[in-house]
């Protein structure tokens, strides 16, 4: 055989292995694998604190608690919600989470929270009906929710509460407002969990300054426009509390007409708890005196049009 | 070729064979994965007439359409009779925290009546409580906005029975939070507007309810198929017209959550709602026209079984929607 014969075979050779790795490419790759949408960029040690257009993935080589730790971290580009589908989106998001990121299962709720409800809120059968809902001019009413799956928004609760749990605050607000929730009609399951944590959580997002917490508080304990507010039901009546929030939010919101202890129906002794509360709260987590984001009307941090607002960043205030 | 180059191709190929064999065997496997996870043939369910014969129904909801198929084994034990009271109960307009002891005495020895009384009416305070503008959103109201003023005036009435928040006036909150089990004592004591009015939800609808008592929930779920099925077995037109406005699979009320109405059962109702209403039998609009014709004639049965024999009258459905009105505690089956 001759040495251009001996050439040409080790090509073909070549050819059919680069066919049976074609062949077998997709083996490794889980249903909703999206790295296609993300370009992994290596930024090093010690990255910092996620940002709303790039996420923070932290991979320790932590086989063994008995070996030394050898943190790498790297940013993932998140897809752009002006040009990716939500679907996609929505899957980026959520393999993000499985990390372990709090922000990423934030914004995953977040980025979830339209197709979740439009599945939620329809029987199995009857989802058709809002795959294209669409207003007289053609405009597309809602998100464009084709492809999202039930797997695909399987788990808010749980991700949403376990990252509240870790500190992320909006995740602790979000969660605490009823965002997650995996019905319209809740689950007995969920209700039970909701009343164990959110209470909770609505004070640790109040504890850490967030200015829309006090309004979330404010209202349920003050019972305003509770009717679409789970934690309404999960709180119990405080009018010490509800006083004291009444005085905060008089520090917080322009134009906001603060009650009195005698129309709260406090004696001297309530009246004098809900003021050093206040106190307390104005010197310490409210010292910054920042208004909250929303006014008084909470239900705007879902509102469609201010989607392009990333709720799970800090207030960038 | 020298013996160098012969051994470099028979490696080159052993490489090759090895990759490729890997490959095509992973492809294969993730083939045979798929083949399982999707049947490779559909399988058609045989549709007959008649209710007897049952699609499933969807993974852990209830079959409705199964429980009525079955009239002959009889579920549902006859209520035992109501004790007679002489006293007639108060009316309507009673101020609660006066009637509410002697009522709650009644119903407490096996008045189902008096049970649907509470139950109802505590409902209607603990809605107005809900709704109602409290002191802190009354203040934030800027007194010339007329607009805003109006709605708070709105929101403290009774919009479906005007003066009805009145009988409230006094009553401490907490005695609310007992008419979901009086109202459930007299709907398992067979009591129809008790158990129109649980089924639909009556006392969880809003969300503070639903978050403060999971229980509640639970026991909503539970019983609300038993509930409906006896109601339309008591040829109880409006719950049938009130399960034929389910066509739409809308999974928005205590009422179809507690059903989850498959496909199949959701075209019977809608057929059954035309049969009852004597309109035109407008086609099933749903994904699968296939369900068409036995949901026709599932409903059909249902119509001659329970409610041909007895006409509609033209006021049957007056004031129905009211579900609070504790008037229909005392209508008998």
């Amino acid at each position: 055989m001759s040495s251009r014969a001996v050439a040409a075979a080790i090509s073909l050779a070549l050819l059919v292995a680069m066919a049976g790795l074609w062949l077998g490419r997709d083996r490794d790759r889980p249903a909703s694998f999206v790295g296609a949408l993300a370009t992994p960029v290596d930024v090093g040690q010690g990255a910092v604190a996620s940002t709303p257009d790039r996420v923070t993935e932290t991979a320790a080589s932590n086989a063994s608690s008995r070996t030394q730790r050898k943190e790498v971290h790297r940013v993932v580009i998140a897809p752009n919600p002006g040009t990716t589908k939500p679907v996609e989106q929505i899957r980026f998001w959520r393999q993000q989470a499985m990390t372990g990121d709090p922000y990423a299962s934030c914004r995953f709720v977040s980025v979830s929270a339209g197709c979740a409800m439009r599945r939620a809120v329809y029987s199995p059968w009857a989802r058709h009906r809002t795959r294209n809902l669409r207003t007289t001019d053609g405009e597309l009413v809602g998100e464009d929710c084709e492809g999202v799956s039930d797997a695909d928004v399987q788990g808010r609760f749980d991700a949403l509460l376990g990252a509240a749990q870790r500190g992320h605050v909006a995740s602790a607000l979000m969660f605490a407002s009823g965002i997650g929730a995996s019905s319209f009609i809740p689950v007995p399951d969920e209700v039970r969990r909701f009343r164990t944590h959110a209470p909770q959580l609505a004070w640790q997002a109040f504890a850490a300054g967030d200015s829309d917490a006090v309004v979330l508080l404010w209202r349920v304990y003050n019972r305003v426009g509770i009717e679409a507010m789970p934690l309404a039901g999960a709180i119990e009546p405080d009018p010490v509390k509800a006083h004291a929030l009444d005085l905060l939010m008089d520090d917080l919101v322009p134009d906001f007409v603060v009650g009195t202890a005698v129309d709260a129906g406090l004696s001297k002794e309530q009246a004098a708890q809900a003021e050093a509360l206040h106190a307390e709260w104005r010197a310490t987590a409210f010292a910054h005196g920042k208004p909250p984001r929303y006014g008084m009307e909470i239900e705007r941090m879902f509102d469609p049009e201010k989607r392009a607002v990333d709720l799970c960043a800090p207030d960038p205030r | 070729m020298d013996r160098r180059g012969w051994t470099l191709l028979v490696g080159v190929l052993a490489i090759a064979a090895a990759l490729f064999w890997r490959a095509r065997t992973d492809a294969g496997a993730s083939q045979a994965e798929r083949s399982v996870a999707a049947p490779a043939t559909k399988v058609e369910t045989p549709e007959s007439p008649g209710i007897e014969t049952e699609t499933p129904a969807a993974a852990g909801s209830p079959d409705l359409l199964a429980a009525l198929a079955n009239d002959t084994t009889q579920t549902w034990a006859p209520p035992p009779p109501s004790p007679t009271f002489s006293e007639p109960l108060p009316p309507w307009d009673a101020k609660l925290v006066d009637v509410l002891p002697a009522l709650k005495a009644r119903a407490d020895a096996g008045d189902q009546v008096a049970a649907c009384h509470i139950g109802l009416a505590l409902s209607a305070c603990a809605h107005a409580h809900s709704y109602a503008p409290s002191k802190a959103l009354i203040r934030q109201v800027d007194p010339n906005d007329k607009e805003a003023i109006d709605r708070m005036a709105w929101m403290t009435q009774d919009i479906r029975r005007p003066g009805r928040e009145a009988t409230c006036v006094g009553l401490d909150p907490s005695a609310m939070e007992e008419r979901f089990a009086y109202l459930q004592q007299a709907a398992d004591a067979g009591n129809g507007a008790a158990m129109l009015a649980y089924a639909e939800g009556v006392p969880l609808q809003f969300f503070e309810a639903m978050y403060r008592h999971p229980e509640w929930l639970e026991a909503h779920r539970q019983r609300v198929p038993r509930y409906v099925a006896e109601l339309i077995r008591r040829g109880d037109r409006f719950m049938a017209f009130l399960l034929s406005m389910g066509n739409d699979g809308m999974q928005m009320s205590p009422l179809a959550k507690a059903l989850q109405m498959d496909e199949p059962t959701a075209a019977t109702f809608w057929y059954l709602g035309r049969d009852i209403l004597s309109q035109p039998k407008e086609a099933w609009h749903g994904p699968t026209p296939s369900v068409e014709r036995t949901a026709r004639e599932r409903a059909h049965t249902l119509y001659t079984r329970y409610f041909e024999q007895r006409p509609f009258r033209s006021d049957e459905f007056n004031g129905r929607s009211d579900m609070m009105n504790i008037e229909h505690c005392r209508v008998t089956p």
